[in-house]
């Protein structure tokens, strides 16, 4: 830990005995901020790879997607891995996120929302663990929380939308990151394991990255458990991806382990 | 873009060039946000059990009331506690029993809820739709942020 750090817990928490989970933010980790969001629309009979957003940036970002689905129309689906990802695919590079029909053509259009964070592909955190045992909340004062605004919203809304960050809210916070390559463990496929060491199963999200001759180097949104018949899990220690050998992932873990405060 | 900007950098990186990756937070670049106290909750840990073969059709096996008038964002992850290839690890939705796709599960949500259902399709008279899966077992860990979707 660094010497100057800032540290923002919930009303009730002390801030020398609070978790790491239990914090709202703190200077020694990041926040999965939202650098762009927007929603998307594919076309009934797209079979062309459609630009759905040039982003600009210098490097692969990890984008989550939010998407209608046909088994209750209307509704949010959270990833891309009801119905949207095994195939068709959405993909995202260096450039843009895209819309790849690989051959597939969507009898329906279908439509969701895109959230690209700033987390590289590229880049590692290392995972940290300072304080893992849950603080007991006491009487909290109310009247004093931390609270920042989007920009030209009002610091007194109470629509919680309009906040980059609140202490009444729970935001995920980043505890590690990095990519994996699959071993072969025999028979072509294999297991690769990342030790998180929270003490519970978190909120966590993967991408893999394309290895194919099509595409290549793009990742993949975050995906179900058993595309393909890949397998991505976690228990209290570790996140465990089964595919096949040499295909690589990229894969982001927050500290959260769902539970109450 | 305002002119006041609230920017917090991880250690041993200048706040004046950091990077939006090299920040804890940055008021430019909202964070997602889960209320810490609402009842219902909008996090949690949850389980379902069938204790009766599934009819055909779709079962809500959470069921949570959240009412705030439009799509939220949404993440959840299931464990199956026992039988077709049941394992203590947490994945992502949705669930399906790869050697029989007429079993899903999907978590999802509406403007006013988010549910979590098992969809148990026929298979046209044959094996699955006599399959007895009582005894099915799930665990669940969810996040319905208020963050808005579509």
């Amino acid at each position: 830990m660094s010497d100057f750090a800032i540290k923002v817990a919930p009303p009730g928490y002390d801030i020398g005995t609070a978790a790491d989970y239990q914090l709202t933010f703190t200077s020694e980790w990041p926040t999965l901020k939202i650098l762009h969001t927007a929603t998307f629309s594919i076309t009934a009979g797209q079979v062309t790879t459609q630009v759905i957003y040039t982003h600009g940036l210098s490097y692969t970002p990890l984008v989550m997607v939010i998407a209608d689905h046909s088994y209750a129309a209307g509704s949010a689906f959270p990833s891309s891995g009801q119905g949207i990802m095994v195939d068709p695919f959405l993909y995202i590079n260096g450039t843009a996120l895209k819309y790849y029909a690989d051959g597939f053509t969507p009898t329906s259009a279908f439509s969701g929302r895109y959230f690209i964070f700033a987390q590289s592909v590229s880049d590692t955190v290392a995972a940290t663990n300072f304080l893992t045992t849950a603080a007991t909340a006491v009487s909290a004062n109310n009247n004093f929380k931390v609270v920042v605004a989007k920009a030209g919203k009002d610091i007194d809304s109470t629509d919680p939308r309009d906040f980059t960050i609140h202490t009444d809210y729970k935001s995920p916070n980043v505890h590690m990151a990095g990519q994996a390559t699959i071993p072969d463990d025999g028979g072509g496929t294999g297991t690769a394991t990342i030790t998180h060491s929270l003490g519970y199963s978190p909120i966590y999200l993967t991408m893999l990255k394309n290895t194919g001759s099509y595409e290549a180097g793009d990742y993949w949104l975050p995906f179900s458990s058993s595309t393909n018949g890949a397998v991505v899990s976690s228990n209290n220690s570790q996140l465990s991806i089964f595919d096949v050998a040499g295909n690589i992932y990229y894969y982001l873990i927050m500290k959260d382990p769902f539970s109450a405060l | 873009m305002s002119d006041y900007k609230v920017v917090v950098t991880l250690p041993g990186y200048d706040i004046k060039t950091a990077d939006p990756r090299q920040c804890a937070i940055h008021s430019d670049y909202p964070a997602f946000k889960a209320p810490l106290t609402t009842s219902p909750r909008f996090f949690n840990i949850a389980s379902y059990a069938f204790g009766s073969n599934p009819p055909i059709g779709n079962t809500h096996m959470v069921t949570i009331a959240h009412n705030l008038g439009y799509l939220p964002v949404n993440i959840a992850y299931y464990s199956t506690v026992n039988t077709v290839g049941g394992s203590s690890n947490f994945s992502i939705f949705p669930w399906s029993w790869s050697d029989a796709p007429y079993f899903t599960a999907y978590a999802y949500a509406t403007t006013t809820n988010f549910y979590i259902d098992f969809q148990r399709l026929s298979d046209g008279g044959g094996p699955f739709d006599s399959y007895d899966l009582t005894g099915l077992a799930f665990n669940f860990k969810y996040y319905i942020f208020v963050d808005q979707a579509t």
